[in-house]
């Protein structure tokens, strides 16, 4: 596997108002690998992932300052086009979010957006994102129906299909699973092992179950900071922190 | 995650695996007791209370893979209970030596001594058996470096009482240094073949997840 870092963060600093909600962070995420955030509510864990592509800036008087390197390119320098950037960096988040078109429009909407008219080209995308996302079978019949009839396992599948069409180098997932039942889950949780061959995954969730299923790294917040970073292996068998410790041994709070 | 149910079955296995330790230190040392005083009826005192050790084995592992199956514990907590499952399997060989040794009193001349050196292994063993467990139960690190001692101490008498028994026997009969590295061989290779069924059972657990198997 690939060991280029595609994601560098340096002292990232984020303010709410006068609240202080991420603390001098650095991290480097590598390409072609899953990193997993954990931490406690309220930790900072999505505030975070929501640096990486820019999110925050929606947000009324958020401060940023410090640096998010995305293929050695600050992702916050003032020529940086942010519409060009979240199709890149794309994002799932955890209650799927199906637009209410049919199953095709949806996957079709981004390649759309980003000027592709050509019907042949928006039929190759979309299968092959269905394909990506093992969606396919199940949908290959309906392309034309409602995306709002399906279950949300396949919504969320559809979701990550619809992210996939644009070709971005970079998936961040929100809480992907916490809406859905164990096989849904799973199904996901296979998807991100097979995505991680053609993209870079970070991915925020509560279920430290699930981060030491299906991330390569794994990085604890508590308080906005970044309290310990390294290869999920390590982290949940012999964490260096005590804190990490008492977060995942459920000690903590 | 449920923490007081983690610490609870943590807690349960430590009283276990206390009490097991117990039982198995005694049994060294009754089974040396009885060694020594040629008393048939400790021996079968050890011999049957091999039954109970077994019965914590069986026990501290139940608990240990549902508390693994139930709370899957990390860091810390998955340290503890994969280690667990090794204490409880050491302890009961253990105490399966312990009965071997007073399985061998019924079979001994009526007119013997035990040579000084295998009462003062006897006497390690039954301190290290003690103290070993005691490093896990208690996090008592410190203990560690006494029980390695008293390995050194155990294998240097090892070493020296064989030439030792050697010797003794060649003024007996020509023949009995050769048939005592012949039972040793044939110790080691029910050794083997013992292990060999456990991890047949193991797999067989694995299969089919009877209990009988575990």
């Amino acid at each position: 596997m690939d060991k280029e870092n595609k994601i560098e963060v340096r002292n990232l600093n984020l303010w709410y108002g006068d609240k202080q909600a991420l603390k001098n962070n650095s991290i480097k995420i590598r390409k072609n690998h899953v990193t997993a955030i954990i931490g406690p509510s309220g930790c900072g864990k999505s505030t975070f992932i929501r640096c990486l592509n820019r999110m925050n800036d929606l947000v009324e008087g958020v401060k940023i300052t410090g640096e998010v390197s995305i293929n050695n390119k600050n992702i916050y320098d003032k020529d940086v086009d942010v519409v060009s950037l979240r199709r890149r960096v794309g994002m799932v988040f955890q209650k799927p979010n199906p637009f209410p078109m049919t199953i095709f429009d949806n996957v079709a909407y981004g390649p759309r957006i980003h000027g592709i008219k050509d019907k042949k080209k928006l039929q190759e995308i979309v299968e092959k994102s269905l394909k990506d996302t093992t969606l396919w079978n199940e949908v290959s019949d309906r392309l034309d129906k409602s995306a709002l009839d399906l279950s949300g396992g396949q919504m969320q599948r559809l979701c990550i299909a619809r992210t996939i069409a644009v070709k971005p180098d970079v998936l961040l997932f929100d809480e992907p699973c916490s809406a859905l039942d164990p096989v849904a889950t799973g199904k996901i949780e296979d998807l991100i092992q097979e995505l991680k061959k053609e993209y870079t995954i970070v991915i925020v969730t509560h279920n430290m179950q699930q981060a030491a299923r299906v991330s390569d790294y794994t990085g604890y917040f508590l308080l906005g900071e970044l309290i310990e970073f390294g290869k999920t292996k390590q982290l949940f068998e012999n964490p260096k922190e005590k804190s990490t410790e008492d977060y995942i041994t459920g000690r903590f709070g | 995650m449920p923490r007081k149910a983690m610490d609870k079955q943590m807690n349960k296995i430590k009283e276990g695996i206390s009490e097991m330790s117990e039982l198995v230190s005694n049994a060294v040392s009754k089974a040396m007791t009885a060694l020594e005083k040629n008393d048939k009826q400790l021996a079968n005192e050890v011999i049957i209370g091999d039954g109970f050790i077994d019965n914590y084995y069986v026990h501290i592992k139940r608990r240990s893979i549902q508390t693994i199956a139930l709370h899957q514990p990390v860091a810390r907590d998955l340290r503890f209970i994969s280690i667990s499952l090794d204490v409880v399997y050491n302890l009961e060989r253990i105490g399966d030596y312990s009965r071997n040794i007073a399985e061998a009193v019924e079979y001994l001349n009526k007119e013997y001594t035990v040579p000084e050196e295998i009462r003062e292994m006897g006497k390690l063993a039954v301190q290290m058996s003690g103290k070993a467990a005691n490093v896990f139960v208690n996090d008592n690190g410190g203990q560690i470096k006494e029980i390695l001692k008293m390995e050194d101490k155990v294998d240097e008498i090892y070493r020296s009482v064989f030439p030792i028994l050697k010797n003794d026997l060649k003024g007996k009969c020509k023949e009995c240094p050769t048939a005592l590295n012949m039972i040793l061989i044939a110790k080691f290779l029910e050794r083997i073949a013992d292990h060999s069924v456990n991890i047949a059972n193991r797999a067989m657990y694995e299969i089919s997840g009877k209990e009988e198997y575990l």
